[in-house]
């Protein structure tokens, strides 16, 4: 146990050297100056101000110099501070990541409440009416963009029924847990449909092969009820694919809700990082690269833990 | 027991000690049919619709079980044999099969039951072990709940006194340290183990039909004789009806009543197993026989294999279906299927069965005429009577 933490641990650290040099290039080899986002574009500009400036920040540096100068702070804890806003990234991390985290986190779990039981209704009647019409059903939550749904979500929920708030975010600490779900149902649930469909499908395979395994007909010969085969013999052998989903999704939801956060008018990280990318705010995109990585890489392990649990032959003694 | 062979082709065996035996069984079994017999199939079929073709798997399969009595089912990969004990129980799961025909258990009919009627009589009154321990064990639930779930459905039992009885079947089946058995998982135990496992789960409700399909094809030689000693002890302990499937005959000869023999999805030869043995009427029997290797021989003698293939299911010959591969064969056997003959005590079905005059005049012309089936059999026939005189 010792020896596969250790090895996590240093894959974690090659992971996130790999990652901030690679965003940290990228950033430079893109066009546009982070001092004409400090100063406005129309700003008179001054060469010595500019100057300045630059020589503040470090700019002139060799791009060499500039990342070995960030990693040598981050190792020691300081993330740096935003170019343009000045707010230190730890703490636009700490205020921004929760709350892309739990919608993260709901989609994942709304996804797999629907997408087990259609996945295994599915396999148990392949080929009928009951797998063609979820199937079809699973196909157009596919094909649907989430913000086509999240839209439709607003019209319905807001809009015309007023349940839930249009926009805007509730936080647990000040609103509490209610209202802060409130806020993030709505959200949540547009992120939730392509997972689900997604989940679903792996479900609905993966379960009938295992349904045409040898120990499933001999469990039938038990006289076991359908349902208590399905869900106490089939199912734990049928997720593995699953979780592997899982883990590679809830780290893609991480950084990739952009689109529903914008939406939705939600502080939430991928939020602030495409503004970070307009403003070329480097120290802020790499702050934020930093921890979507380790949360990929831990999510992954859990993952990788988790397979041993479900599948005992993977445990080592 | 020893075995000689007259040059007519048949075989006789002379059995010391256990004829007897033999003989007490085939009586209860006579004594036992006046009753409601356990298992009564007839004319049982299960085709499986391929393409728009029949592939009749089992095709008028009639015989009957009694209470303590065993049946073994013999024949080559392909003719039927797991279909036809997977039909009886009802736990055909290919949409495309339809089994017609009778299985009556106890008197009552099975053909036409639901699937959740039958449910009661799986597992309870009727179980099954399969053919590979391997992949008949579920490898991510612990042998205690494998062993246990289906008492507690069907006997309502505690979970405590479901683990008892649990630890109590590992003990028949000979596991040592029944108890922390239970916590483990399939893959830490050998392949002899996992099938005592699944033989114990067969037998947890306590069934009074067991089917055990090939149990021991997938062991080891060394395992498969305790694997087969355990499951005739727990039989005859239990005075249960079993049917053992397997395509050695070297393994039902001393373990079962009864033996059918079948081929391409039908019985062509039934009878006691004393008689079978004795008096082999069906070509393809007598060339399963000859099949099994035997230490008799001198070393290095080739070991006779049945020529060609079984025939193919969805498209089987007018006639005979043993005609292609049969050492007799005759103008006949590929015009008119030979129809089981009805002596209940040893049926066959064949046109110029073995031992005839028949069947010795049509095997001389075949291997005057140069047929290669017929002269592999002669010169396997030949070998074996000289070794054995």
């Amino acid at each position: 146990m010792g020896k596969v933490i250790a090895t996590r641990l240093a894959r974690l650290v090659a992971t996130l050297l790999a990652v901030t040099f690679l965003t940290f290039s990228m950033t430079a080899l893109l066009p546009g100056d982070p001092v004409n986002a400090i100063l406005g574009v129309d700003a008179v500009r001054d060469p010595e101000v500019v100057a300045k400036i630059r020589l503040d920040l470090g700019l002139d540096d060799p791009f060499l110099v500039r990342y070995f100068n960030w990693l040598g702070d981050a190792v020691t804890g300081d993330l740096g501070q935003s170019y343009i806003t000045d707010q230190q990234v730890i703490t636009t991390i700490s205020q921004r990541l929760p709350v892309t985290a739990q919608l993260a986190f709901m989609a994942i779990i709304m996804a797999l409440i629907l997408a087990i039981p259609i996945g295994v209704l599915g396999a148990y009647k392949q080929g009928k009416w009951q797998d063609s019409s979820t199937s079809a059903g699973v196909q157009v939550a596919l094909s649907i963009p989430n913000f086509i749904v999240g839209i439709f979500l607003i019209w319905l929920f807001s809009v015309k029924l007023g349940w839930f708030p249009a926009s805007n975010w509730n936080r647990i600490s000040t609103d509490g847990l209610v209202e802060n779900l409130k806020t993030a149902i709505l959200p949540a649930s547009a992120l939730a449909m392509t997972q689900m469909a997604i989940f679903s499908r792996l479900v609905r395979s993966d379960m009938i092969a295992t349904l045409q395994e040898n120990y499933i007909l001999a469990a039938r010969s038990k006289g076991l009820s359908d349902r208590f085969i399905l869900l106490r013999h089939a199912l734990r052998p049928s997720s593995l694919s699953l979780m592997t989903i899982v883990g590679i999704n809830f780290g893609a939801l991480l950084g990739g809700t952009v689109i529903i956060e914008t939406l939705f008018a939600i502080p939430g990280v991928g939020f602030r990082l495409i503004n970070a990318i307009y403003q070329r705010d480097i120290i802020v995109i790499q702050g934020i690269t930093v921890f979507i990585a380790t949360a990929y890489v831990v999510i992954n392990t859990i993952v990788d833990l988790l397979y041993a649990v479900i599948d005992p032959r993977i445990r080592k003694g | 027991m020893y075995i000689s062979y007259t040059t007519s082709g048949r075989s006789e065996v002379v059995s010391r000690g256990t004829s007897t035996c033999w003989e007490g069984v085939a009586l209860s079994s006579v004594d036992g049919s006046s009753s409601t017999p356990l298992l009564s199939v007839r004319n049982l079929r299960t085709h499986f619709d391929v393409g728009g073709h029949a592939v009749k798997a089992v095709d008028g399969v009639s015989f009957v079980v009694h209470e303590g009595m065993t049946l073994g089912v013999v024949g080559e990969s392909g003719s039927g044999k797991t279909v036809l004990s997977r039909s009886i129980m009802g736990i055909n799961t290919a949409s495309n099969a339809s089994t017609t025909g009778s299985v009556r258990y106890n008197g009552t009919e099975l053909i036409g039951k639901s699937k959740r009627e039958l449910r009661d009589f799986w597992g309870e009154e009727m179980a099954m072990v399969f053919q590979d321990p391997m992949t008949s064990l579920n490898p991510v639930v612990r042998i205690g709940r494998q062993l246990t779930e289906h008492l507690r459905a069907h006997k309502k039992m505690s979970k405590a006194a479901a683990t008892e009885l649990a630890i109590q079947l590992l003990t028949w089946v000979r596991i040592p340290e029944p108890e922390q058995r239970l916590s483990n998982y399939p893959h830490q135990m050998s392949g002899g183990m996992r099938q005592r496992v699944c033989i114990a789960i067969a037998l947890a409700c306590s069934p009074h039909l067991l089917f055990a399909d090939e149990p021991t094809t997938a062991l080891d030689v060394t395992v498969q004789h305790q694997i087969l000693n355990l499951l005739s002890q727990q039989q005859s302990e239990r005075k249960m009806g079993m049917v053992l499937v397997t395509h050695d005959l070297g393994v039902v000869a001393t373990r079962t009543d009864e033996i059918a023999v079948m081929y391409a999805g039908k019985i062509v030869e039934k009878a006691s197993t004393s008689t079978l043995f004795s008096d082999m009427r069906h070509p393809y029997t007598q060339s399963l026989f000859w099949s099994i290797p035997k230490t008799s021989e001198p070393k290095h003698t080739r070991l006779s294999a049945i020529v060609g293939r079984p025939p193919n299911l969805a498209a089987l010959p007018v006639g005979c279906s043993f005609a292609d591969r049969c050492p007799y064969v005759q103008p006949i056997c590929r015009e008119v299927e030979p129809q089981l003959t009805t002596d209940s005590n040893h049926s066959f079905a064949c046109h110029l069965p073995v031992g005839s005059a028949d069947a010795d005049a049509a095997l001389s012309s075949n291997i005057a005429q140069g047929l290669a089936q017929s002269e592999a059999a002669a010169i396997r026939r030949d070998a074996q009577t000289g070794a054995s005189a």
